[in-house]
């Protein structure tokens, strides 16, 4: 039993960007007041939903890039790490390049090549570590 | 078979309720862990596809409130799991969850197949 996945795409297309924009939107709430912690824990649920979805439909970069995401911010959310201006500058950039990458599955049906967007956050993690 | 799915992302509620419906089970939503506390009792599911990571009520809470009452013992559950959840789904198991779906490299034959070994 296969499944064919791209009948959900539609779905990704509806749920995904909202995903997105609430990300961008609980970054701006963080630059105001960095120690709400009910935002961290919404952005750290959104980036693992993100996740979730983009890897089940195959979008590889835009789910590793999740991935990151939702680990730095579990140890902020665990209080294990501090929410910095850097992290706000680094995630904010992403967050723009993963709504392009979902406009580029809805016109070309393919995701946008985040390989350097990996990297900054593979690097953001092991300096931090 | 009753299933209950305990999830919180409607891309995923959705996925699982036509896949499982398409596969001839009958299959109820709960949004939250709260929600799912709550249709455990009314719904009384054969299994229970359950979340970690939701809000109001997460998934380690749902299940530490089914063993306090003890009808873990009665339900075949199932935790989601996905890419960096590993400890995650030692706990649950630790917890009285009987078996775990990875959600992000999905595969139906792997999900049926767990339905149907832990009603056995």
């Amino acid at each position: 039993m296969v499944i064919d996945i791209s009948q959900y795409r539609d779905l990704y297309l509806q749920t995904a960007p909202d995903l997105v924009n609430a990300m961008q939107q609980y970054l701006n709430d963080l630059a105001k007041n960095s120690n709400d912690k009910k935002t961290v824990f919404e952005l750290y649920r959104a980036a693992h939903s993100l996740k979730s979805q983009s890897l089940m439909m195959g979008y590889a970069q835009l789910g590793l890039a999740n991935r990151m995401m939702e680990a730095i911010f579990k140890k902020i959310n665990e209080g294990k790490q501090t929410f910095s201006n850097a992290i706000l500058t680094l995630a904010t950039e992403i967050v723009s390049h993963m709504k392009n990458s979902l406009d580029q599955i809805k016109n070309y049906n393919k995701e946008a090549d985040l390989k350097e967007d990996i990297k900054k956050l593979q690097m953001y993690i092991s300096l931090e570590k | 078979m009753k299933i209950l799915i305990i999830e919180d992302d409607v891309f995923f509620q959705k996925f699982y309720k036509t896949q499982l419906e398409e596969h001839g089970h009958q299959t109820e939503i709960a949004v939250n862990g709260k929600e799912g506390l709550e249709k455990v009792k009314s719904y009384k599911p054969d299994v229970v596809l359950l979340d970690i990571i939701m809000p109001v009520k997460d998934g380690f809470q749902v299940l530490e409130e089914l063993k306090q009452n003890g009808s873990i013992q009665n339900l075949h559950v199932l935790v989601f799991s996905t890419l960096g959840q590993e400890k995650d789904v030692k706990r649950a198991l630790e917890l009285g969850a009987k078996d775990y779906i990875n959600k992000s490299y999905f595969d139906l034959n792997v999900l049926l197949t767990k339905i149907a070994q832990v009603t056995k």
